[in-house]
């Protein structure tokens, strides 16, 4: 909504305001000023006339006016001028040697094809007015009593302020400057101006010249009325500020339209003439404009007729109940995804006047002033409406804003906004609501029409004070859980990447992850490469990996937490939360520390610095090998204490690395947060979850090595747990700690362990310790394993 | 005396070693004399043993102060070999970061938690009902349109906002609530000030009628703020959102220009925030709620990261390059 202080001064007294006072108030009640745009002009712009105008003798083109700028002293000065439109008699803007132009431009002295030009008499556009005419702007006294050689600044109009308003969808009745000159007046209580209509009633009437028929049971209201345009005429003052709020078009009788729409806020079209249309409503409770052939004239919701090529016009004031149209339209198979609706339904959905008898009264007038003529008498289709009336308890008022006001600043505020209310008792009032505002419905409405006048700044703040159970729950100590996760891995050297939660239909395919049936894609996608919700997390962190590499890291570690999407899960349509690590290239940059000497990264580093932040756990030959993604023999999964795999960890393939061009020596894990997280949950668990202190022994812990010659083919996973199944009394701990090849015998290797030994009763002597190496001896029954001894 | 010389001259604790065994040691030059006391006539032998012993006493003295200056010494050789130039501890963090994003969203949950609210989250697929209906957008609303939801095949769409698990809340449980519920929403729009997904916080407290005020609003949306952005002034402008009537949105004053006027307040000197408002009564009617009041106010997470941490480009968030999360650390 854009309006001018101008325009806005016709019904209230706005100019004497500072623009920035009505800014600010306009912010104040919810009226959100967008842009303020004012027209300033140079004091060297003036007033002139031009009093000859004869041919340049080198120029087809050029006319050489003599203009008189009112200054007695001397002669009228002579101005070269290229406009077609200028004409002797005509009153002109001049900018005069020196003056600056809004685009910058500084009139000089000029000589054009050898004749002296002493200043520029202006077009519209020229002066940032906008384009109102075609070659120079023509002035006349609408804009005020022209004088010779006074400054075009001085007129109101050319010293406008603009201002745009970015209104919120409820407030489509103040698409017009009548309804923000309500708002103002009742905002500074200042008096609104009341518009007096005199239109000139015409001999010639509609009834004999046109017949209209209405479908019974049209729901909306249409009015129309004949107009005979011939003469008509839009002056300058009325050419500006269409101009100014961007709604002037060539032709003059939109022109017209449009100024008294944007007055009023009543909704116009206009066809060409025809003896007979008729209004029909279509299969979806569209209304529609026919003529007798029952071709259709206009879908004024799609196309409005915008017709002027006759003389004779037939104009139409509309309205459409917001609520029942956009009912209509939502169920309207033809206008429900249509893209191109009218201006009339743009602005009928937010709500425009509903008061056509007005509208076309004061169009009339508008028309008058413009030559036109107006046949009398109209044909309409008007429902029956019941105004809605609302019981006011001023405490409910009270309770919602939490200040106490008085009854009368509330029937104040009301009655200028154009309520109607009537005082039953010291604290109840009726309310009948004007029909323009379709957003007000209840109390809670009337509530906010009294906070943004009184000010929401002059609310008290007031702390809330309620009674409340302890609310800590599940989902926040997750979230504490989940931060715990990532400050672990922060601490380890990885970063913490966000993506958007789309994924590449394709590339999840191509590189073998769970891809969603076609009921859970997004069906209207923002591009074609965010196509589906993703199912990984690991292609986003490989995007960021290769952002990084390209912008020069060599070592770079990230993790994302977030949901995925996995369509074996019905429940919670599919998503669930995972944290996906990514390392790549390097293990380190170079430093003092590592004395330049960097080393690739490689499957056991990784695997130990995920260890590091999620916590001990044991890796197994995968049991699904996902190929496309991962290496083939550098892949394990991750098993929790209780040998349930909780995620997936492996080398990227080196195809994929270089599908992504970025280091053979990428590595990804994958987990569910499910796994990591939820068994330390206190508020959710039934049982006692907290970790319960073992009695630790009073003893010196012993260490022993002991080598194995173990063939290649043997995991040492099952040489652990052949170990941990002897159940050795006394065996602590033990652990692998060297791997060296057998010289002598090409598929075995040496496997070196360090046990550490333990008792609870004693400190251990020799024997005691060879004891258990004994049982292990004995006991390690593994075709192709064997203890040196 | 000879060997007193010769501790004299020892220049190393491995030579005062050597001399000590050849002085001290079982067979050494001591032990020697001491023998000679065999041959010592009896009557001389308790004054030949005396001077022994005082000779003994000053030979042990000598080579003790000999022994703990060439200690000394040598520990003050060794400490100075150890010397090292601390600057060359030339460190370059290798920790990595959480994201702004995430960690502006932990700052309002701690503030959140701390007054006791509830921490809420909700599906990102959600339905009609809840991401719209419920919250009084009808079936007909323009936000509903195809422009600014992101629909899935079988008619689900992914939450435009936060609001919905307020829903859930409210279906499961009893009055009073104090929560807030944050996550991932997503709207149709990509461009610079707008990106698919962003994040959201979003707050809803209800009691019996007349409890909840648009003073309490304020008041408890002032204090947040000042939280957050330290010294800044606070103003609520009269707005629109369908599921609150009276609605507000609120402005800080510029922390950057100070309301001097720059380009992130766009000269205005001051910035939107968030949207507020008291509960509108349709979305208690949907919930099956009655005589109760609320307040509800919703928070986009990123541009809160961006006005604290001066972040000028919203999508830069989304790439995730190092050079940017690497300040975060």
């Amino acid at each position: 909504m854009i309006f001018t202080k101008v325009w806005l001064n016709q019904y209230v007294d706005v100019l004497n305001l500072s623009t920035d006072d009505l800014c600010v108030k306009l912010n104040q009640i919810g009226l959100e000023v967008d842009s303020l745009n004012q027209i300033r002009l140079d004091d060297n712009i003036v007033i002139g006339k031009v009093i000859s105008k004869q041919k340049h003798p080198n120029a087809n083109k050029l006319n050489i006016c003599m203009v008189d700028v009112g200054d007695k002293s001397s002669e009228p000065l002579q101005i070269i001028c290229g406009a077609k439109n200028v004409e002797q008699d005509i009153f002109v803007a001049v900018s005069l040697i020196g003056a600056l132009l809004p685009n910058g431009l500084k009139i000089k002295q000029a000589k054009l094809r050898d004749v002296d030009s002493f200043g520029m008499i202006c077009s519209s556009s020229e002066l940032g007015l906008g384009e109102v005419d075609e070659g120079i702007m023509i002035l006349d006294d609408s804009v005020g009593e022209l004088v010779l050689g006074r400054a075009l600044n001085e007129y109101d109009i050319f010293n406008d302020d603009i201002i745009e308003l970015e209104l919120t969808a409820n407030r489509g009745d103040a698409l017009n400057v009548f309804a923000i000159a309500k708002e103002v007046h009742t905002a500074f209580d200042m008096p609104l101006h009341k518009y007096t209509l005199n239109p000139t009633t015409s001999n010639k009437s509609i009834k004999s010249s046109l017949k209209i028929e209405f479908d019974e049971n049209i729901p909306y209201d249409l009015t129309y009325k004949l107009v005979d345009k011939s003469n008509i005429k839009l002056n300058l003052h009325t050419k500006l500020l269409l101009s100014y709020v961007k709604q002037y078009t060539n032709d003059n009788f939109l022109n017209a339209l449009n100024y008294g729409s944007h007055c009023m806020g009543v909704l116009y079209d206009c066809y060409e003439y025809k003896d007979k249309l008729f209004i029909k409503l279509d299969n979806d409770g569209i209304c529609n404009v026919y003529d007798e052939n029952s071709q259709i004239l206009s879908k004024p919701l799609i196309k409005q007729a915008l017709q002027t090529t006759s003389d004779l016009v037939i104009v139409e004031a509309s309205y459409y109940h917001c609520d029942d149209l956009n009912l209509s339209v939502f169920n309207s198979k033809e206008l429900k995804n249509k893209d191109t609706k009218s201006d009339i339904y743009f602005k009928s959905s937010r709500g425009s006047n509903f008061d056509l008898n007005l509208g076309m009264n004061f169009l009339q007038e508008v028309l008058n002033n413009c030559g036109c003529v107006v046949y009398s008498g109209a044909f309409s289709n008007i429902n029956a409406h019941t105004p809605l009336k609302i019981l006011v308890n001023v405490s409910d008022i009270d309770n919602i804003i939490g200040k106490d006001i008085d009854i009368d600043v509330m029937i104040k505020i009301l009655t200028s906004l154009g309520f109607v209310c009537n005082n039953t008792s010291a604290t109840f009032f009726n309310v009948e609501v004007p029909r323009v505002r379709h957003d007000i419905k209840d109390i809670a409405d009337i509530a906010e029409e009294v906070l943004r006048h009184i000010g929401l700044d002059n609310v008290e703040l007031k702390p809330l004070v309620l009674k409340s159970t302890n609310q800590t729950n599940a989902t926040y100590e997750r979230h504490l859980l989940k931060n715990q996760l990532k400050n672990q891995a922060v601490s380890e050297g990885f970063f913490e990447c966000i993506n958007f939660a789309f994924g590449n239909k394709k590339q999840q395919i191509k590189y073998g992850f769970d891809s969603f049936d076609k009921a859970r894609d997004v069906a209207n996608p923002i591009s074609s490469e965010l196509d589906t919700l993703r199912s990984t997390l690991v292609l986003g962190l490989l995007d960021v990996v290769k952002l990084n590499k390209s912008r020069g890291y060599n070592k770079i570690a990230l993790f994302e937490l977030s949901s995925v999407f996995d369509s074996t899960i019905s429940e919670n349509n599919g998503q669930k939360e995972q944290i996906a690590f990514v390392f790549s290239g390097n293990k380190e940059e170079a430093s003092i520390f590592n004395n330049n000497q960097i080393q690739k990264s490689d499957f056991m580093f990784f695997a130990k610095k995920i260890a590091n932040i999620v916590g001990e756990f044991s890796l197994s030959r995968l049991d699904n090998i996902n190929t496309k993604i991962s290496h083939p023999y550098i892949n394990a999964d991750i098993k929790n204490k209780n040998k349930e795999t909780i995620g997936q960890i492996y080398k990227l393939h080196p195809q994929v690395s270089n599908d992504y061009d970025i280091s053979e020596d990428t590595f990804v894990c994958v987990m569910d947060i499910k796994h990591l997280i939820e068994g330390k949950i206190h508020s959710k668990s039934k049982e006692d979850i907290n970790i319960k202190m073992k009695d630790i022994s009073k003893y010196q812990t012993c260490i022993r090595d002991i080598s194995l010659s173990v063939d290649d083919d043997v995991s040492y996973g099952t040489i652990k747990q052949a170990i941990l199944n002897l159940n050795l009394n006394n065996l602590h701990d033990f652990r692998l700690i060297n791997i060296y090849k057998n010289d002598s015998k090409r598929n075995e290797s040496n496997l070196l362990i360090r046990l550490e030994l333990l008792s609870y009763e004693k400190t251990l002597n020799d024997d005691d310790i060879n004891l258990v190496i004994d049982k292990i001896n004995q006991g390690l029954d593994i075709n192709g394993v064997r203890v040196n001894i | 005396m000879d060997y007193k010389k010769q501790i004299d001259n020892a220049t190393s604790s491995k030579e005062l070693d050597s001399l000590k065994i050849a002085i001290f040691g079982k067979k050494g030059f001591l032990a020697s004399e001491f023998a000679k006391m065999k041959s010592v006539a009896n009557d001389q032998k308790a004054s030949f043993a005396k001077e022994l012993n005082i000779f003994k006493q000053e030979l042990t003295n000598h080579f003790e102060q000999k022994l703990e200056q060439i200690t000394s010494k040598e520990l003050q050789e060794k400490l100075e070999n150890e010397k090292i130039d601390a600057s060359k501890f030339d460190y370059k963090s290798e920790l990595g970061a959480i994201h702004p994003v995430s960690a502006t969203l932990n700052k309002i949950i701690d503030y959140f938690a701390r007054l006791n609210f509830s921490i809420e989250e909700g599906p990102i697929i959600e339905d009609e009902f809840h991401n719209f209906e419920a919250l009084n957008l009808p079936v007909f609303h323009p936000a509903r349109d195809m422009q600014d939801t992101f629909y899935c095949n079988d008619g689900n769409l992914l939450r435009t906002h936060t609001s919905p698990a307020q829903i859930r809340k409210m279906e499961n449980s009893s009055t009073p609530i104090k929560m807030i519920a944050y996550g991932n929403v997503f709207r149709r729009d990509f461009d610079i000030t707008h990106t698919p997904m962003f994040t959201q916080v979003e707050g809803l407290v209800v009691a019996k009628k007349g409890e909840i005020t648009f003073a309490n609003l304020k008041h408890d949306l002032n204090e947040f703020l000042k939280h957050m952005f330290g010294d800044v002034k606070v103003r609520f402008r009269s707005s629109y959102f369908p599921f609150t009537e009276p609605s507000a949105e609120v402005d800080i004053s510029c922390p950057f220009c100070k309301q001097k006027g720059c380009q992130v307040c766009s000269k205005t000197g001051w910035i939107e925030i968030l949207g507020s408002g008291i509960v509108n009564q349709n979305v208690f009617k949907k919930v099956g709620y009655e005589d109760v009041s609320g307040y509800a106010f919703g928070i986009g997470v990123e541009r809160i990261a961006m006005l604290t941490h001066n972040i000028k480009d919203l999508r830069s968030l989304f790439e995730n390059d190092i050079r940017l999360l690497e300040q975060f650390r």
